[in-house]
């Protein structure tokens, strides 16, 4: 049998590496730290890999009544456990606000003091406050109305995810792309999900962009305020990238026309 | 026992130092060599072949660890008779870490006039840079060949999470040996 050399050599290394080890984490962490909105009736779980390679994977859809009050789906993807410290931006002050907040809040307050929330006028700002070199900056010509960061701390304010939503329109069509990255603080066995309290049906598609990504698109049926939706995924270094829109039927063409725009920005080996 | 007391066995060519090392650790060998090889006959066998390989290393050889040094033996004579393994019948529980592995650095780009010393080295570098937990995810993955759910286990981890870890670590250290020069 074939054995690769690389396999050999790594049986000489330094014997002291052998007996690195560090104490056993024990889990529990409630179910989601990346938890994003995305309108009003539709809410984003959380975030966790899943199966090998880039991508995502749709693992269920249900409507109203198969389980519950709600219809939704759940998505895994495949994400990268970036460490805290490569993210090099002001976020870096991030965890002693979150530390001052898990002391200070509340058991009774709205506030979760596990999340640390700020707006931005653009993506582009929020991205330099994060300052993760693998967080790609989009770039289409479309209006941004506003970004919203979430910075998703730990039990000790440590950083364990970040959602930067950032709100755009094209005439009728309203956008909201989302990238959501984990750290390495984050060992929680999640799913990322969208459910709503209306009775919709899904149905799951997927095409390649021009950069070369998978991008699976989950469309919902119709809205009762007569709006379409669909969401499309595309993982790109380790980066979950989200975009929803929500459309009126007659708009179908243009939703389509900016979803493929979306997607195709991703492109390999870009830096 | 301890270590010190094992390897003055050894050194005295008394025959208790391989019952000792047995008793102290059999099940770390036997592990390391169940995971490579996968079936018990092939395993019992390679242990043999370990006591013997340790009766002739100690002397001249006095390990700081004994039980690092025991494993490593027992890792290069599983992989020994892995590779003389024709018939191909043995368990396929090492064979994707392994297939891991020449992903990072494939034969055929590994630079031939660089020894297998140099790259341990390289790579003993780079792991020193990672991590602890990275760090010991690779290690019971590649040096160990564990799988993932028992490094999950281990840890405490989702087996997401060590898929990740592991992910990321071929990554790092793909890119880390193009940098040093050793890939071709």
């Amino acid at each position: 049998m074939n054995i690769p050399r690389i396999a050999d050599a790594l049986g000489l290394i330094d014997k002291d590496l052998l007996d690195d080890e560090f104490p056993k984490r024990h889990r529990g962490r409630a179910a989601g730290i990346l938890l994003a909105a995305v309108c009003g009736c539709l809410i984003l779980g959380t975030i966790t890999a899943a199966a090998t390679g880039a991508g995502t994977v749709l693992l269920e859809k249900f409507r109203k009544g198969d389980r519950g009050t709600e219809s939704g789906y759940d998505i895994s993807a495949w994400l990268t456990p970036f460490p805290e410290e490569e993210l090099t931006g002001e976020i870096r002050e991030v965890p002693a606000i979150l530390r001052r907040q898990l002391a200070e809040t509340a058991p009774w307050s709205d506030q979760d003091p596990h999340v640390y929330i700020r707006e931005f006028d653009t993506a582009a700002e929020a991205i330099r406050f994060v300052g993760l070199a693998e967080l790609r900056p989009i770039r289409w010509d479309v209006e941004e109305t506003g970004t919203t960061l979430s910075v998703f701390g730990g039990a000790q304010g440590e950083i364990a995810g970040v959602s930067i939503m950032t709100y755009c329109r094209r005439g009728e069509v309203r956008l909201q792309a989302q990238a959501s990255l984990r750290t390495e603080n984050d060992d929680s066995d999640s799913t990322f999900g969208v459910r709503t309290t209306e009775d919709l049906d899904y149905t799951e598609e997927s095409f390649t962009a021009a950069g070369g990504f998978a991008c699976r698109v989950i469309r919902s049926t119709a809205l009762e305020s007569g709006f379409a939706a669909y969401e499309g995924y595309i993982v790109c270094d380790g980066i979950l990238y989200t975009l929803h829109a929500a459309y009126r039927p007659s708009d179908a063409g243009l939703a389509d026309e900016l979803l493929h725009l979306w997607a195709d920005q991703f492109e390999q080996e870009t830096r | 026992m301890e270590d010190e007391a094992i390897i003055d066995l050894y050194f005295a060519r008394d025959e208790r130092a391989l019952r000792e090392t047995e008793a102290k650790y059999g099940p770390l060998c036997r592990q390391v060599a169940g995971n490579i090889l996968g079936t018990p006959q092939d395993t019992e066998e390679c242990l043999n072949d370990v006591y013997l390989a340790l009766w002739e290393a100690i002397p001249p050889a006095r390990p700081r660890s004994l039980k690092a040094f025991a494993s490593g033996v027992t890792r290069r004579q599983a992989l020994k008779r892995l590779r003389h393994d024709t018939a191909g019948k043995r368990s396929a529980g090492c064979l994707v870490p392994l297939s891991e592995l020449a992903e990072v650095l494939p034969d055929e780009g590994f630079r031939p006039d660089v020894e297998d010393g140099e790259l341990a080295r390289l790579i003993g570098s780079f792991l020193k840079k990672q991590t602890p937990e990275a760090r010991c995810v690779f290690i019971r993955r590649y040096w160990y060949f564990d799988s993932v759910r028992d490094i999950a286990g281990r840890y405490g981890f989702s087996e997401n999470k060590v898929k990740s870890l592991l992910f990321r670590g071929r990554n790092r250290l793909r890119d880390y040996l193009r940098k040093e020069g050793i890939t071709l």
